[in-house]
C-alpha cells in the first residue's frame, strides 16, 4: 500500500484525542469523594487506513480495559473524544448507536466469561442476529449462523452444544463468530489468547489474520504480549498508567525500543535461550511525582529532569516517536 | 438429537452432558438424599391426593355443603376414616379436599409472588442507582412487617376470602424473591457476557430477563420451593382467624378452626387437619433442603 500523509480528505477509521477516564475515590461514611483515579489519562491514538491492525501494549492496570469501554460507548468519557470514520461516539444514541454496534464489535479475553452459560453455542451467535435484524426469517438465521460457525472453523453441529462442552479455543472462536455476525468493520481484540493454552492461541491469532484478510476489518488488538502484537499488528501503542508513552511501527518499535517502559516490556518477553528469567528492568513500586515523568520512581535511566518534568513526545522519524526526555539517547 | 447423542457416547464426562441428561442426573441426586427423596415423593403423593380427590374421596358431596344429621361427630371408623364433623360430613373427603385448596393456593400465591419480586429485583439490579434505592427501600419496608402480621392486615383489608387472602400473602411475600434476585442479578451484571450483550447493542429489557433472570432462579426456585410450606402455613393461619377461606370451604385452617369448639370432646376433628398441614409444611422443606443442595455448587461437587 502507499504511504498515507496527514493530509488526506478522508477520515481516519479511528481518531482518539485527549481521551479520559477519571474514577472517583469515594471513602468515608458520607462516601465523599476524596480523590479520583485516572484510568485513562489522556490518550491519542489514530488508526488511519482500513484493513490494517493497530497494536496497544501495557501491563495490567496500565488502563487497557477501561480504554476500551471507553472507545466503545460502554462508559462515558471524563474528557476527550472518540471519533469512528469521523463520528464522535459519545451521543450516539438510538439508530445511530445501533448502526454504530453493527460495524465496530469486541472480542472478549475470557471466552468462557463471555458467553452466556445457558444458552446453546447457536442462540449466542444468533443473538446479534436478533437483536439487528429481527425480520430474518428462523431458517436464514440458522444458516448464517452455520456459516458463521464455519468461518471461524466450527462445525454447523457445534450450535447446538453449550459453551461447558467446548474447549476454550473453540469457546473463543463462538465469541469471534459472535462478533462477526453483523458484519462489521472493526474489531477490538481484547487480549483475545490470554486465556488460552499457548498451542491454542497461535491457531486463534492464525484464525484472526486470515479473517482480517478476508473481510478486510479493521483491528485494534489490546495485549501485554509484545509478541502477539508483533504478529497480527502493522504499528503500536504502548500505554503506562493510562497514558500513551511510545507509537510506532511494530517492527521499529520492537528493534529500537526508544522509552524504558517499552524495554521492561520487551525485556520481560520469556526467551528459551536464556534458560532463566529474564532481569526485572524497572523497580517496584513508587509514587509518581507531581509534574514528572510517572515512570520516573521505577525507570532505571532516571534523571533529576525526569522528577521535575513530564516528557513531551519525541519524534523519531517514520511515525515512531515516544514520551520520555532522553528517548533515543538511553 | 439427545438420543443419538446417548446412543454414541455410552458414558460421557461431565462436560459432555446434554441438557436432558442433566436433568436426569439432577432427579438422581435428589434421589440419592433421603430426606429430600422423601419430601419429593410426598409432595408428588399429595399433588394426586389432590387431583383424584373426586375419585378417591367416598362422599364427594360432603366436601362443601352437604349435611346428614344422622352421623355428627362420628369418630374414626370403617367408612368415615377421619371420622364426621358437626353437620355429619366425612372429614376424610374434606381434608382430601382441603388438600387441594392449599396446594392450588399456595402456587397460585407463590407465582403471584414471583411475578411482582423477581422483575422488580432484576431491574433494581440491573439499573442500579435510583430505581436500585426507590425498589430496595420500597421493599425494606414491606419486609419490615412480620409476614403473617402483614398478610393478615391486607387480608382484613381486602375483605374475608380465600381468594383475597391468596392475594394478601402474594403481596407480603415478594419482597423476598426481590432481595434474592437483586443479590443475584448485581453480581451477574458484572460477568463478561452482559459487557458482551451490550457491546452488540443488545436492548437493556433482553439482557435482564433473556440472561440475568435466567441465570439468577436457582436460588429463587430453592426460596420458592422452601416458602411452599410456609404459604400453606399463613393460609391455614388466616383462615384459622377467620379472614381466609369461608365456610364451607373444606380449608385446613378453617377446618381446624371449626374443630376447635369440639377439641375436648372430639379428638379427631382437629387431629387430621393438623396432621395434613404438618406433613405438607414438611414435605416442602426437606424437598426445599434438597434442591438448595444440588442446585448450590458447592455441595454438589459440580457445576
Amino acid at each position: 500500500m502507499t504511504g498515507v500523509g496527514a493530509l488526506q480528505t478522508e477520515a481516519a477509521v479511528l481518531e482518539v484525542r485527549g481521551l479520559k477516564k477519571h474514577f472517583p475515590v469515594r471513602t468515608g461514611l458520607l462516601r465523599r469523594v476524596r480523590g479520583w483515579i485516572a484510568a485513562v489519562d489522556g490518550v491519542d491514538l489514530v488508526i488511519e487506513r482500513a484493513g490494517t491492525a493497530h497494536g496497544l501494549a501495557g501491563e495490567s492496570g496500565s488502563g487497557k480495559t477501561t480504554f476500551i469501554r471507553t472507545l466503545l460507548g460502554l462508559t462515558p468519557p471524563t474528557a476527550g473524544e472518540v471519533r469512528f470514520w469521523g463520528r464522535d461516539v459519545r451521543g450516539l444514541r438510538g439508530a445511530d448507536l445501533q448502526a454504530f454496534r453493527r460495524r465496530v464489535q469486541i472480542v472478549f479475553q475470557d471466552p468462557t466469561g463471555a458467553l452466556d452459560p445457558r444458552w446453546t453455542v447457536g442462540r449466542a451467535v444468533a443473538e446479534p442476529l436478533r437483536v439487528h435484524r429481527p425480520d430474518l426469517p428462523e431458517a436464514e438465521r440458522r444458516a448464517r449462523v452455520a456459516e458463521l460457525l464455519e468461518q471461524v472453523g466450527l462445525l454447523p453441529e457445534h450450535a447446538r452444544r453449550y459453551p461447558h462442552e467446548l474447549s476454550g479455543g473453540q469457546r473463543q472462536r463462538v465469541v469471534i463468530a459472535r462478533a462477526l455476525a453483523l458484519e462489521p468493520k472493526f474489531l477490538v481484540l481484547d487480549e483475545p489468547t490470554s486465556a488460552l493454552d499457548v498451542s491454542v492461541q497461535a491457531q486463534i491469532l492464525n484464525l484472526l489474520q486470515d479473517l482480517r484478510e478476508r473481510l478486510g476489518l479493521t483491528y485494534l488488538l489490546i495485549s501485554h504480549d509484545l509478541a502477539v502484537i508483533d504478529f497480527l499488528c502493522e504499528r503500536t501503542s504502548v500505554m503506562y498508567r493510562g497514558r500513551i508513552v511510545e507509537e510506532g511501527p511494530v517492527a521499529r518499535v520492537l528493534a529500537r525500543p526508544a522509552h524504558p517502559y517499552t524495554k521492561a516490556l520487551i525485556a520481560s518477553l520469556p526467551r528459551m535461550e536464556a534458560g532463566r528469567l529474564p532481569e526485572p528492568q524497572l523497580k517496584a513500586g513508587g509514587t509518581a511525582p507531581a509534574g514528572g515523568c510517572p515512570l520516573a520512581p521505577r525507570c532505571p535511566a532516571a534523571q533529576a529532569v525526569c522528577t521535575r518534568e513530564d516528557p513531551p513526545f519525541i519524534d523519531l522519524g517514520g511515525g515512531h516517536r515516544a514520551r520520555c526526555h532522553f528517548a533515543g539517547e538511553v | 438429537m439427545s438420543s443419538t447423542a446417548k446412543a454414541a457416547s455410552p458414558a460421557p464426562g461431565p462436560r459432555a452432558l446434554p441438557a436432558a441428561a442433566r436433568r436426569a442426573e439432577g432427579l438422581r441426586l435428589l434421589l440419592r438424599n433421603p430426606l429430600a427423596a422423601v419430601g419429593g415423593v410426598t409432595v408428588l403423593l399429595l399433588a394426586l391426593l389432590a387431583l383424584f380427590a373426586p375419585v378417591l374421596a367416598p362422599a364427594p358431596g360432603d366436601a362443601f355443603s352437604a349435611v346428614h344429621p344422622a352421623q355428627q361427630l362420628l369418630p374414626p371408623g370403617p367408612g368415615h376414616p377421619f371420622g364426621t364433623d358437626e353437620l355429619g360430613r366425612d372429614l376424610f373427603t374434606r381434608v382430601l379436599y382441603g388438600a387441594r385448596i392449599s396446594l392450588a393456593a399456595g402456587a397460585v400465591a407463590i407465582a403471584a409472588a414471583l411475578a411482582i419480586g423477581v422483575p422488580l429485583g432484576a431491574v433494581a439490579g440491573y439499573a442500579g442507582g435510583f430505581w436500585d434505592e426507590l425498589i430496595m427501600r420500597f421493599t425494606d419496608v414491606v419486609l419490615s412487617f412480620p409476614s403473617l402480621l402483614l398478610a393478615t392486615a391486607i387480608a382484613a383489608m381486602l375483605g374475608h376470602s380465600l381468594t383475597n387472602a391468596v392475594a394478601a400473602i402474594a403481596l407480603s411475600w415478594w419482597p423476598w424473591y426481590t432481595r434474592i434476585v437483586r443479590a443475584q442479578v448485581v453480581s451477574l451484571r458484572e460477568r463478561p457476557f452482559v459487557e458482551a450483550a451490550r457491546a452488540l447493542g443488545v436492548p437493556g429489557w433482553r439482557i435482564v430477563f433473556e440472561h440475568l433472570v435466567p441465570n439468577a432462579l436457582a436460588p429463587v426456585i430453592v426460596q420458592a420451593s422452601l416458602d411452599f410450606g410456609s404459604v400453606i402455613l399463613t393460609l391455614a393461619a388466616l383462615s384459622f382467624l377467620g379472614i381466609g377461606a369461608q365456610p364451607p370451604q373444606p380449608e385446613w385452617g378453617l377446618l381446624i378452626n371449626t374443630g376447635r369448639n369440639f377439641f375436648l370432646t372430639n379428638w379427631w376433628y382437629v387431629t387430621f387437619p393438623g396432621l395434613a398441614i404438618f406433613l405438607t409444611v414438611a414435605a416442602f422443606n426437606l424437598l426445599g433442603d434438597g434442591l438448595r443442595e444440588i442446585l448450590d455448587p458447592r455441595t454438589r461437587g459440580r457445576v
